[in-house]
């Protein structure tokens, strides 16, 4: 665990930017608590919620339903309340039963005759399925008027397919069974709720149509943006009439943008960009008061970066947008499910990646976080403002380093909306700050910009602001999605034309060397298996050989190949993760000697050959997958033996 | 039944169904192109496919064994089954026309109580037939095993060696149909007639479970040792006629010799075309980028980027035997495949790697070849197999492109306790069930069971579950497989109302019965619930271990009457006093007072139950 924990503040140290008069480590502020697990239970949590009685029901992607009594105490008692369904990911609790959601039923489980097992497992609705594994459900949430939603996530065959009915939708159920389509256009649609106000919203993962994690705020016929749940729009009750076939990604246009084309099109609230925030957004909770100073607010769990993010919105010209910020990390595995505690003073976080590897090492976990009551000097919004924003912290800020310009920075960049996986960022430019107005409280400061560009995100640095005590901000960037600016803006400019940028590089050789004379001495394959790996643990060459590489990438998510010198696959990783909104357009590949040779990012069931020379010194060189999260598990040894004689 | 070309065409579909794009365009079918090329078939309207032989054996129309009483086997007149009837004196073997040598075998076999026979490759080399029902410390004698060897010259206790029991018992009740798949490969011999490899059994599937796989057999086995020594590289098939009575149906086989179907002189030309693309190129207009010869026609590594790229290939078939060839073509996306010229497979199109077939009559020699190809984005991969006469299917060009070298740990679920319940997808028919449910009972009895048709669809005793394809990484097959020999029933739907005796039962129970779920009753099993206007109906499942069988119990909750369809076949036979055998594949054990109803509907028998308010369905299924 030393080793992760180790990895985990490195990454931190990285991504806040080596702040001098730094606020101690964040668990001053938040504290992550280990709930017991008995070793021979396998807690992969799809679901989460307790009881009227207080007990925590936690459902597994094995299909057990346990109870856990005295979730906090340190030994706390499991008794399995149900058990075989199939793969649930979800768990609500009313009225005397839990509602989960298997692949395929609203199940509704009842312990009727008092004996601490579930009896009754009634089948509350059921749906198509195609028989494909990626064709998971969740839910329910249920509704103030005791309706429920359940959301279908797409199937995978090589892209997102909605191959049964209402894959790719949002449903709302009624206890007796009754479906009505509610929203479409989603992919991978794991965590969704209400916020404060009462409005659904869901979270997205970065895929293919979606250039990134996000959030969105879904009204009834609300198209989210991956077009394969349309294909059942004209079935009855669907309250969209956009059909698969009009959407068209050929345009080169944003998803912003092609509102203009589709108005049922709903941009996201918040992009959580890829890599950056996190990689596989998942579920939401509101902050209350016994959380921190956020309350109103939402925590977003991210599974692959094992961390629960903190977005604030707001609503602009009736539309909701916001900045989300770095939280918490440093969980176990990889977020699911968050879940407060009867006495809403803690959230519980439930965690599983097997097949989904985490940054977090543990398969599954179960956690509990607490706030200290300790307020750390951070942002706490950032509202926009006709000419600029106004960010406002939770604590007064030193006045000589809140009105120095060079103690901001603003970046803005878009994504493409296309069928590919992902998108590189686009359109990046440096916004000029042109004037800083600090509050007379010093709790907030009003940032004048040059340029605001609508559907663009806003990466909003503060590297030098401080507060009286000279601490740095604990989090001291955040990305705030701008859909709507308020009225009277004299900076709001027309979008220009997308452009994909890609770079060259003399480490990556795609074609035979001409001065190869035709001659490659060994030809090495190397492909992907499920959970990051590598389908070879090791290669093995001669100094000095001519090498082709061919990366054979039959996952279903991005990886490159970096060849690297000994032991540098940790720095040359770590650097990769570093290269913020560049990484993408880098292939994740840094400037380093360290670095030897190098395929681009290769899409999911893609592949890529690549030319170079083994090095001419022997030695256990490494190949490793340098996308963020990747390269402290998806690495192996490229061993080079010295050339025998003759 | 299935070959292994439809073993790989069902794996590909689950990984590439569903992949045709909306834009693509192919020629209209003319005619269906057959999956596999077919096995030639045993004719058993007589015994003219075989060499003379005594007069136990004799033709039949159908079998019917009372499982109850030893070596009991009743004929009737007709043909399609070849039955053994010894008698005291009368107890010859049988004898194939044919001669063979590596080959693949399709058979099923009925073994009465108690009986015992074999099935021997190139009369030398015995899979062994016996009632080894229920049989749980199985060994070298029982039914599925590769006989021993014997030397008489060593010492009491050690006269026997090489015999290889199966992996595992997967044999039914005595009087029902089994299975032989069995792939032969035979020994081989140097121009000298020295052996230079021993016979093997590459592939035993004893009731669709894998019982034996490449191993090798160094003589012939002890019953045939002395009349057959030495080996040859050619022989009969015999079947054993002096240890007990046995039937066989449904004998196909394929005959493999050592012809092949090469390429010489592959060549390519490569190019770029700019994507989006959704057929292939009209190459004539494109600039060739590059052109060489090629051993393999990998398009992975002859590429020079990933997407938009498109070849070229050309080269010479060289046939050694004349006859008809089947060709599978795989691409991803889109490819043709042309024989002297002349278009064979279509595939064009944006699509995965589903394989598209083509029938084609090739006389000895060379033949021009040539395959044109493109990719628009992601993965690409092209694959042209082949299977011909006495050919079995092969790859001759291309590479499968993904990587297939993961190994799982088994992951594995039994009900020790309680009764276990698991949902998952099961395979059934050659389809996926996507809302099933497997129930493990420490009675040793289980079942999987729709819960969308209130059907039964397998049962099976031993282990309870491997669950390795779904609980392992993401489980990807997402499949729950029985971890021994199951018995597939027949779609036996739940229930329906039949208003007139003579009504035909609906397809589906979906239009009119909405499924509840179940619940669990003081035992810890479930009761699965339906609902028919407001009616509830109780579906129910218990082991019988008295008669190793499994008891279903249908009643209502509610007014109506109903019937409950206990089986479905081309015939059902009372066998015994509460005996019926439906196909030859599975007994039910029905109670007199039950009073099933057996009726001729639509081609098919049916047996039925009535069901109502204070009489309910009952039967035990025996297999």
């Amino acid at each position: 665990m030393n080793f992760s924990k180790y990895l985990v503040s490195l990454v931190i140290i990285v991504m806040v930017g080596l702040n001098l008069g730094a606020q101690d480590s964040k668990s001053e502020f938040y504290q992550i608590e280990k709930v017991n697990i008995p070793e021979d239970i396998v807690l992969e949590v799809g679901g989460l919620a307790f009881t009227d009685k207080g007990q925590l029901g936690a459902i597994t992607r094995r299909g057990e339903l346990w109870l856990i009594d005295n979730p906090s105490s340190p030994n706390p008692d499991y008794s399995r309340f149900a058990h075989g369904l199939h793969e649930p990911l979800g768990l609500a609790w009313k009225d005397g039963s839990f509602y989960a959601n298997q692949r395929g039923e609203l199940t509704k489980l009842t312990d009727t005759d008092g004996d601490g097992k579930a009896d009754d497992y009634k089948a509350i609705a059921s749906w198509n399925l195609n028989g494909n594994y990626h064709e998971y459900s969740y839910g329910p949430v249920f509704l103030p008027n005791g309706d429920m939603l359940v959301t279908l996530n797409l199937g995978w065959i090589g892209r997102g397919e909605s191959g049964s009915k209402w894959r790719g939708w949002m449903l709302k159920v009624t206890e007796d069974g009754k479906l009505t389509p509610y929203a479409t256009g989603l992919r991978s649609p794991a965590g969704f709720g209400l916020n404060d106000q009462g409005d659904i919203f869901y979270t997205e993962n970065q895929g293919d149509w979606v250039g990134s994690g996000r959030m969105t705020h879904l009204e009834l016929g609300d198209f989210a943006g991956n077009p394969e749940g349309l294909k059942w729009s004209q079935e009855l009750g669907s309250p969209i009439d956009v059909r698969f076939e009009d959407i068209d990604d050929t345009k080169n246009l944003t998803l912003y943008e092609y509102q203009e084309e589709i108005p049922a099109v709903k941009p996201p609230s918040v992009w959580f960009p890829h890599t950056l925030m996190g990689i596989s957004t998942s579920d939401f909770a509101i902050f209350n008061e016994k959380m921190g100073p956020f309350s109103g607010q939402l925590m977003v769990g991210d599974q692959g970066h094992s961390k629960i993010m903190r977005v604030f919105q707001e609503k602009v010209n009736g539309v909701y947008q916001g900045i989300c910020f770095p939280f918490v990390d440093g969980f176990s595995s990889g977020v699911l499910r968050l879940q407060y505690s009867p006495e809403k003073d803690a959230i519980y976080v439930g965690q599983t990646s097997r097949g989904w590897a985490s940054t977090g090492r543990s398969s599954y976990a179960l956690e509990r976080l607490v706030w200290t009551g300790k307020t750390p000097f951070d942002m706490k919004a950032v509202k926009v403002q006709s000419d600029g924003f106004k960010i406002e912290f939770t604590q007064p800020v030193n006045l000589a380093s809140a009105s120095d310009p060079s103690s901001y920075q603003i970046t803005d960049f878009t994504y493409l909306y296309h069928h590919f996986y992902g998108s590189p960022v686009q359109e990046k430019e440096d916004r000029v700050i042109s004037d800083i107005v600090i509050s007379e409280d010093r709790m907030s400061a009003n940032l004048k910009i040059d340029k605001f560009r609508k559907g663009f995100i806003y990466e909003i640095k503060l590297p030098g602001v401080k507060n009286e005590s000279g601490n740095s901000l604990l989090n001291d960037f955040g990305y705030y999605t701008l859909n709507e600016v308020p009225a009277g803006s004299g900076i709001l400019t027309d979008n220009t034309e997308a452009t994909v940028s890609t770079t060259e590089s003399s480490l990556r050789i795609t074609s035979l060397p001409a001065d190869w004379n035709g001659n490659v001495d060994v030809e090495l394959e190397l492909g992907t298996l499920p959970g990051l790996k590598f389908d070879k643990s090791e290669l093995l060459v001669n100094a000095g050989d001519k090498i082709k590489l061919t990366f054979n990438n039959s996952d279903d998510m991005p990886h490159n190949v970096i060849i690297v010198n000994p032991g540098k696959a940790d720095i040359v990783g770590e650097a990769a993760m570093a290269l913020g909104l560049d990484g993408e357009s880098m292939n994740y590949v840094p400037e380093s000697d360290q670095v030897l040779a190098h395929t681009n990012l290769v899409p999911p069931t893609s592949v890529e050959s690549i030319y170079f020379q083994a090095p001419s010194t022997p030695g256990e060189y490494q190949f490793v997958c340098t996308f963020p999260g990747h390269h402290t598990v998806m690495r192996g040894i490229l061993k080079v033996v010295a050339k025998e004689a003759g | 039944m299935k070959n292994i070309t439809s073993i790989f065409l069902i794996a590909l579909c689950f990984c590439f169904q569903k992949c045709q794009s909306p834009e693509q365009t192919t020629p209209p079918e003319t005619e269906e192109i057959i999956e596999s090329l077919p096995y030639t078939e045993l004719p058993l309207k007589d015994l003219a496919s075989f060499d003379s032989t005594g007069p136990n054996w004799v033709i039949a129309g159908t079998v019917v064994s009372n499982f109850e009483v030893e070596h009991d086997i009743q004929l009737n007149d007709g043909s399609g089954i070849l039955a053994n009837t010894p008698s005291e004196g009368s107890s010859a073997h049988i004898f194939s026309n044919f001669e063979h040598g590596d080959m693949e075998l399709d058979i099923e076999f009925l073994m009465p109580k108690g009986s015992n026979s074999g099935i021997y490759f190139q009369s030398r080399y015995e899979i062994q037939l016996l009632d080894s029902w229920l049989v749980e410390n199985f060994t070298s004698q029982d039914c599925g095993s590769i006989y021993e060897r014997w030397d008489e010259s060593k010492p009491e206790g050690q006269k026997g060696y090489e015999g290889k029991p199966p992996s595992q018992n997967a044999s039914k009740a005595p009087g029902l149909w089994q299975h032989f798949h069995i792939k032969f490969r035979a020994p081989r011999f140097d121009s000298n007639g020295e052996k230079v490899a021993n016979a093997m059994f590459e592939e035993v599937i004893h009731n669709g479970i894998k019982i034996h796989e490449n191993v090798e057999v160094t003589g012939a086995t002890r019953a045939a040792s002395k009349e057959f020594d030495p080996e040859v590289s050619s022989a009969p098939l015999m079947i054993q006629g002096d240890h007990g009575p046995v039937a066989f149906r449904n004998i196909k086989y394929k005959l493999y010799g050592s012809d092949t179907l090469t390429t010489s002189n592959v060549s390519y030309n490569y190019y770029e075309v700019e994507i989006p693309v959704t057929q292939l190129p009209i190459f004539d207009s494109l600039e060739v980028i590059e052109t060489g010869t090629a051993e393999i026609m990998d398009v992975n590594k002859l590429s020079k980027r990933r997407d938009g790229v498109a070849f070229k290939f050309s080269g010479k078939l060289d046939v050694q035997k004349s006859g008809d060839y089947l060709f599978h073509l795989s691409s991803d996306d889109g490819s043709r495949l042309f024989i002297d010229g002349d278009l064979l497979i279509d595939h064009d199109g944006k699509h995965d790697l589903a394989p598209k077939r083509g029938l084609i009559n090739l006389t000895a020699g060379s033949h021009d070849l040539q395959i044109d190809y493109f990719n628009n984005n992601w993965g690409k991969g092209m694959m042209l197999r082949y299977e011909g006469p006495e050919q079995e299917l092969r790859t001759l060009q291309g590479l499968y492109p993904y990587s297939t070298n993961y190994k799982k740990v088994p992951l594995l679920v039994e009900a020790d306790d309680d009764p276990e319940m698991i949902r998952g997808f099961v395979n059934y028919q050659n389809e996926k069930r996507t809302h099933a449910i497997s129930v493990g009972d420490p009675n040793g009895v289980h079942y999987t069971y729709d819960l969308r048709n209130g059907s039964l669809l397998k049962a099976w005793r031993g282990g309870f579950a491997d669950v390795t394809e779904m609980w392992q990484g993401r489980g990807i097959d997402q499949l729950l497989v029985p971890q021994t020999m199951a018995l597939e029933l027949k779609e036996n739907i739940l229930i329906a109302n039949l208003s007139e005796i003579e009504n035909t039962y609906p397809e589906s129970i979906s239009t009119y019965v909405t499924p509840r779920g179940y619940a669990l009753g003081s035992d810890q099993r479930p009761t699965f619930k339906y609902e028919i206007d407001g009616t509830m109906i109780l579906d129910s499942y218990v082991p019988a271990p008295e008669i190793n069988g499994l008891k279903r119990k249908i009643s209502i909750e509610g007014s109506g009457q109903f019937y409950a369809r206990a089986g479905r076949g081309e015939y059902i036979k009372k066998i015994n006093e509460n005996y019926y055998v439906i196909d030859g594949s599975y007994y039910l054990k029905i109670e007199e007072e039950s009073d099933p109803i057996i009726r001729e509907i639509s081609g098919k028998q049916e047996l039925i139950l009535q069901v109502k308010e204070g009489m309910s369905a009952e039967y035990v299924l025996v297999w």
